[in-house]
């Protein structure tokens, strides 16, 4: 399994890492990118199973990643890990068809519950 | 008032003992005062919308290499400052993206902004501060400032 972790805070995909291996994801494949647009060429050339993205991030940000997945069929589960909890955030990611929001900061728990069966 | 200070209080001891893991106490409310002589960084990330105002997580320097070495999971003395800018500018968008939250109406958070050093001043259009609030982890003390744009300033600037 590939799962992509994209966030601009190289410290905050250290984190979210870190939490999917003490989840019972330790035997992925971890990619990373910095923002949307290397986000988006990484899931053309990895084609992970699963991308957890930040919401604000330089170049394109996290919804916007998201509508270019949709847009061009890449097939791939996207959900956001952000401090961007509002309900009006929550209601424009999951319109746009996002698989989850984890709002930062996250417990593994909480990451566990929210991304569900892999 | 959009929030209060006992809201600040929780998004901060949630964000230190949830990502860091680190102890955390409230000193309350302090006067402007500045105690970091021996290095500073502030995260700093604005608001603007519904409310306009930026937010300043005051750290010094020590504690700062303390939380990114748990980021990055490496001891102090390893850590770069770019991996120091990365971990203070993380932590304020964390506070003020939980704080973005408990405001009404569309708002948009900036990317985090990071400042080394103790003597600057922080200019948001025509603003004020509201909100200075003190935090002691492990001996270091922290600030969190809330600075919001008047309603003056807003219309003028709009």
């Amino acid at each position: 399994m590939k799962i992509l972790v994209v966030d601009d805070s190289k410290a905050m995909r250290m984190i979210v890492m870190r939490t999917l291996r003490q989840i019972g994801l330790g035997q992925a494949t971890f990619l990373e990118a910095g923002n949307g647009v290397l986000a988006l060429e990484a899931i053309k050339a990895e084609h992970p199973d699963l991308v957890l993205a930040d919401w604000n991030m330089p170049e394109m940000n996290g919804i916007d990643l998201l509508r270019n997945v949709k847009a061009q069929n890449l097939g791939v589960r996207l959900g956001f890990v952000t401090s961007e909890t509002s309900e009006e955030i929550k209601s424009l990611a999951f319109g746009e068809g996002a698989a989850f929001l984890v709002s930062k900061p996250f417990t593994p728990d909480s990451l566990k519950a929210a991304i569900g069966d892999i | 008032m959009t929030f209060t200070s006992q809201q600040l209080d929780g998004i901060v001891e949630n964000m230190w003992t949830t990502v860091l893991d680190l102890p955390i106490q409230s000193l309350g409310v302090i006067p402007p005062v500045v105690n970091n002589e021996d290095g500073q960084l502030t995260g700093c990330v604005h608001i603007t919308g519904a409310w306009r105002g930026a937010m300043l997580l005051e750290c010094p320097t020590a504690l700062v290499r303390r939380a990114a070495s748990i980021f990055f999971e490496m001891t102090a003395e390893e850590v770069t400052d770019a991996e120091l800018g990365d971990a203070i500018g993380e932590l304020i968008n964390i506070a003020g993206g939980n704080v973005k939250a408990l405001i009404s109406g569309p708002t948009q958070l900036s990317l985090p902004t990071v400042v080394e050093g103790v003597h600057y001043r922080v200019v948001v259009g025509s603003s004020r501060e509201t909100f200075r609030l003190a935090y002691d982890c492990e001996g270091a003390r922290m600030t969190l400032r809330v600075v919001e744009v008047d309603s003056v300033g807003r219309r003028s600037a709009s």
